[in-house]
């Protein structure tokens, strides 16, 4: 009986381990931000640096 | 802000300002329909003509060919996807090409034609039109591989600068363009006799899928319809279905049904039927109509053998093959 009551004590460290994670998650997100906004473009290429006759599977 | 309505092509889109129309790559800008991807394809190689498939004009010659991104079909069983059914913005890589360049560079590949092709160059028409007036003028060919949804009026104007075509048709069957294709099959009819009438020369190939548009009835009408508004002598190409994007739980077609269909066309009184896609096939070579004189031999993509005269005849019978040889 005895250790199930200490069980349900509540731990004196808890809130601030829930706050120090909340922490790290919301500087985890604005630290991927940037990365996770950035549009994507297309590889511009000139003619130099295409291979005409290398092997492909379009059709016509 | 005004909204645009692009002509080109049949859905005929109402733009927005800053909107793209269907096919990804035509755009409203500041009040002005402009093409993104003018002087911007993705894909850029150096084929042989039998790959378009075009198997009576310049045989066995190289074709400079190139695609850029978008289509106006969104077709369930497109081989090209990757391609077509994209905007340029969401490509890989793409080339800056503006017309001379190309022109300069598809003659310095020793290339005789120019081939706008694997996606849909209806919707980079202006970039055609441009490229193709240089070309001509400089004694290179054009070749337009399209399903040819595309109006009456910007065809004809095309058609001037065009050499040839092969034309997609898809099936002869309006309710297979729509649940297919998210197209309608009348305005490809109408790009054909436009050609026809304009006096390109043309090809047409029938991609058959296997219980969607392989009917030997609707192939008859397909070839019969061929014979009656566009000559005798246009080739028809059965092509072999293979599962692709949207259709990958079909089977590739057989051989029986390609052989139906060649013959159902060969009945119906076209001379020149084709069956495209199969290695090694006997309908991949070119016979005299005739007297059955093996005329250009291929295997693939390949010609092994080329047995016309000089002036495009027979070497038997010596009657006139249509189509153009030098």
């Amino acid at each position: 009986m005895k250790d199930k009551q200490r069980c349900k004590e509540k731990d004196p460290g808890s809130e601030r381990r829930r706050f120090l994670g909340l922490l790290g998650g919301v500087g985890a997100i604005g630290l991927a931000l940037p990365f996770l906004s950035v549009v994507r473009r297309p590889k511009e290429l000139s003619l130099k640096e295409a291979d005409f006759y290398r092997d492909h599977d379009l059709a016509g | 802000m005004s909204a645009v309505t692009c002509e080109l092509c049949p859905r005929a889109c109402v733009i927005p300002e800053g909107g793209a129309g269907d096919c990804r790559v035509r755009v409203n800008l500041g009040g002005k329909l402009r093409a993104t991807t003018y002087g911007r394809p993705s894909a850029i190689h150096v084929d042989p003509m039998e790959k378009k498939p075009l198997y009576h004009f310049r045989p066995g010659s190289p074709v400079f060919s190139i695609a850029t991104a978008g289509c106006n079909l969104h077709c369930l069983n497109c081989q090209n996807w990757q391609l077509s059914q994209r905007g340029g913005e969401d490509m890989e890589q793409i080339y800056r090409v503006d017309p001379p360049e190309l022109i300069e560079v598809a003659r310095r590949e020793g290339c005789e034609s120019i081939a706008y092709t694997y996606s849909d160059p209806v919707v980079f028409y202006e970039y055609v039109y441009d490229s193709s007036e240089l070309a001509r003028a400089a004694g290179i060919s054009n070749v337009f591989i399209t399903a040819a949804y595309i109006n009456r009026k910007p065809l004809r104007r095309l058609c001037r600068v065009l050499d040839a075509a092969n034309v997609d048709l898809k099936a002869f069957d309006d309710g297979f363009y729509r649940r297919v294709n998210g197209g309608t099959l009348q305005p490809v009819l109408d790009a054909l006799v436009t050609m026809r009438e304009e006096g390109l020369w043309i090809e047409i190939t029938n991609l058959l899928i296997p219980t969607f548009n392989d009917d030997p009835a609707m192939i008859r009408a397909l070839a019969l319809w061929v014979r009656d508004e566009l000559g005798e002598d246009t080739p028809l190409h059965f092509s072999r279905f293979h599962p692709q994007y949207r259709m990958r739980n079909l089977p590739p077609t057989s051989g029986r049904i390609l052989d139906r269909a060649r013959k159902e066309a060969t009945d119906a009184g076209l001379r020149y039927v084709y069956v495209g896609n199969v290695l090694g096939h006997e309908g991949g070579s070119t016979y005299c109509p005739t007297d059955g004189t093996l005329l250009i031999g291929r295997a693939g993509f390949w010609i092994t053998e080329n047995n016309l005269t000089a002036d495009g005849r027979c070497p038997t019978c010596e009657e006139k093959i249509p189509g153009v040889w030098q």
